[in-house]
This record gives structure tokens, sequence and C-alpha cells, in this order.
């Protein structure tokens, strides 16, 4: 496991990017009501074919040459085993990948979900060609990121540019700070979604 | 040099591995729980000492080039580690000690043989 399950979405995210995905739809959701919180990570890639689904928990198991090991998925499966919730990855040739994590939100094990905004502009900077949904629900309530719409709204300006990516970063972490944490008890609730 | 022997008393180790395995010198020791901080901070010949017995575990010490590692709490490593253990020729053992226990103990080893660094042997 890693210390924040933003670590393991960039990881997901990654590997979805190397594989050749150019749209990544990453969505949290956290509902405290009935104590669940699910982070999905779904790509328009080249899927996985049968025998590499069959072998994808294998950690002595990777598709990149020169690697004895892949961890990246079997380590967010020893995550969320380890909480008592379950992990799901469907996938076929030519249809992209989607993996769904669900943690209980209460548990003392699982790891808090870390900082969303950088994992989602570390994801941009890394790569210009790929374009990526952000979805945050919290109790049901959505706030919705999409760099195609930012691409057009830039007028040919790179969204790789060092002060975009910047605004970009302060925009999500107030967006997604007062989607869970407004109000006069944001301190208390932040504090619980540390985990 | 470390005397495995020594280890094994003094952790109360039982082994999981074949007896014939031939156990890798012993540089030093790494104590952590989380798969991605041993990645990132443990070193080669370090004995590894944690609560954790997924297979992951496996993987991860035969990235870094573990020596052993040390179950503690007296958890036994499922069949499947095990098994993945043995095919990587990786020494793995339990112990009823825990975390702080076995770490202090193995420290008192090391330092003694003066593979801590910044403490003198005796």
């Amino acid at each position: 496991m890693m210390e924040e399950l933003a670590h393991h979405i960039l990881d997901i995210a990654r590997n979805s990017v190397e594989a050749g995905a150019t749209r990544l739809e990453i969505t949290v959701e956290e509902d405290t009501q009935s104590g669940v919180l699910r982070f999905v990570v779904g790509d328009n890639g080249p899927g996985m074919p049968e025998h590499v689904r069959r072998r994808m928990l294998d950690p002595f198991f990777t598709t990149k040459s020169g690697k004895k090991v892949g961890l990246g998925l079997p380590l967010l499966q020893m995550a969320v085993q380890r909480c008592g919730g379950h992990l799901e990855v469907s996938s076929a040739p030519g249809q992209g990948t989607t993996v769904v994590a669900t943690f209980p939100y209460y548990c003392w094990d699982r790891p808090p979900l870390g900082d969303i905004p950088r994992t989602v502009v570390g994801l941009l900077a890394g790569s210009d060609q790929v374009d990526l949904c952000y979805r945050h629900v919290y109790n049901g309530q959505v706030f919705e990121l999409d760099t195609v719409e930012i691409r057009l709204r830039l007028r040919g300006i790179p969204l790789q540019t060092p002060e975009v990516l910047l605004w970009l970063r302060q925009h999500l972490a107030e967006s997604i700070n007062n989607l869970c944490g407004g109000g006069e008890d944001g301190q208390d609730r932040l504090a619980r979604r540390a985990g | 040099m470390i005397d495995w022997q020594e280890i094994v008393a003094a952790l109360e180790l039982t082994p999981h591995h074949p007896k014939d395995l031939p156990l890798p010198p012993v540089r030093g020791a790494y104590c952590g729980d989380m798969m991605s901080d041993v990645l990132a901070h443990a070193r080669r010949g370090d004995l590894w000492i944690t609560i954790q017995r997924h297979r992951n575990v496996v993987a991860v010490a035969t990235l870094v080039g573990i020596s052993g590692v040390v179950v503690t709490g007296g958890r036994v490593p499922p069949e499947d580690t095990v098994a993945l253990a043995e095919k990587e020729k990786l020494p793995i053992f339990s112990t009823p000690l825990d975390n702080f226990q076995a770490a202090g103990r193995l420290y008192r080893i090391l330092a003694k043989a003066g593979l801590v660094p910044g403490i003198q042997g005796g």
C-alpha cells in the first residue's frame, strides 16, 4: 500500500497513459452517510487482453520490458483488502480499462485521500496528449472539471504552461475544499476525511 | 559478519522457507509496514521487519534485494506467500515479538557488529 489514495490514483492513471490512453476519467466519491469512499480511474486505452487480465494482480507480472515486478494493481488490491473494501477492474481489448476501488469511509487502516490537485496537475504536466475529466462527488454534490473545456477557453495557450497548471492546481484545491469542507465545521470534516 | 544463528535465537524466529535455502549476508535492517516506504528506503542486504504477510511482500523484498523477511506479532505468512518466497529464494520467518521488540533486539546485534551507522560496536 501507499501513503495516500492519491498515489494509487496517480500510479493507475500513469499506467493508462503509458499504455496509450488519450482520455482519463477520474472520479472520487465520498459518501459519509453510507460510509463509502470510492475512486474510479477509466481510460480509453487499448484495454487488456485476457492473458494480461488474468495476471494483473500478480506482483511478479508486468507488461513493461526490463522490469520483473509490477506493483500498481497488487498494492492497490492490498490496500483495499486491508480495509475490507473491494477492487474491480473491467477491461477488454479496444474498450479501455476501468479500475474501481471501494473503501469503507471510516477505517483506521484506510490511507487518506491525499493531494488530488497535485495528482491531477502532475498527470497533465507529464503528457500533453492527454485529456482528463476529474469528478468529485461529496454526499451527492458534484464538482467536475474537464480539460477539453479548459483547452477551449485557453484559445491555443498550451495547458502545460506553468501558470495554467498553477491556476489549475489552486482551482482544484479550492473547489474540492468548498465541496467537502465548506461551512463552519470545515476543519472537523477535513480531519475526518484524512482517515 | 552477522551470525544468522544469533539473529534466529534473539528474535525467536521460525523459518518458513526450505531448510537448505542459503541465507544471504545481513548488512542492515529496515522496519516498516507501508510497501511504498520500504521500496523507497530499505536497502539491499537489509533484514525487513514487518506485520505484512501479503505476497506483495515477496515482490517488494525481491525488488529491493532484502536478505530476509521477519513477519511479526505471531502472524504466519499464508501459503501463497510462502510458495512465492520459495520460488524467489527469499528467506521468510515469523516471530511472536512485535515490530518494536524485534527491531530492538536486532538493533543490538547490528550495533555490536558495527552495522548501525554512528554507533560503535561493543
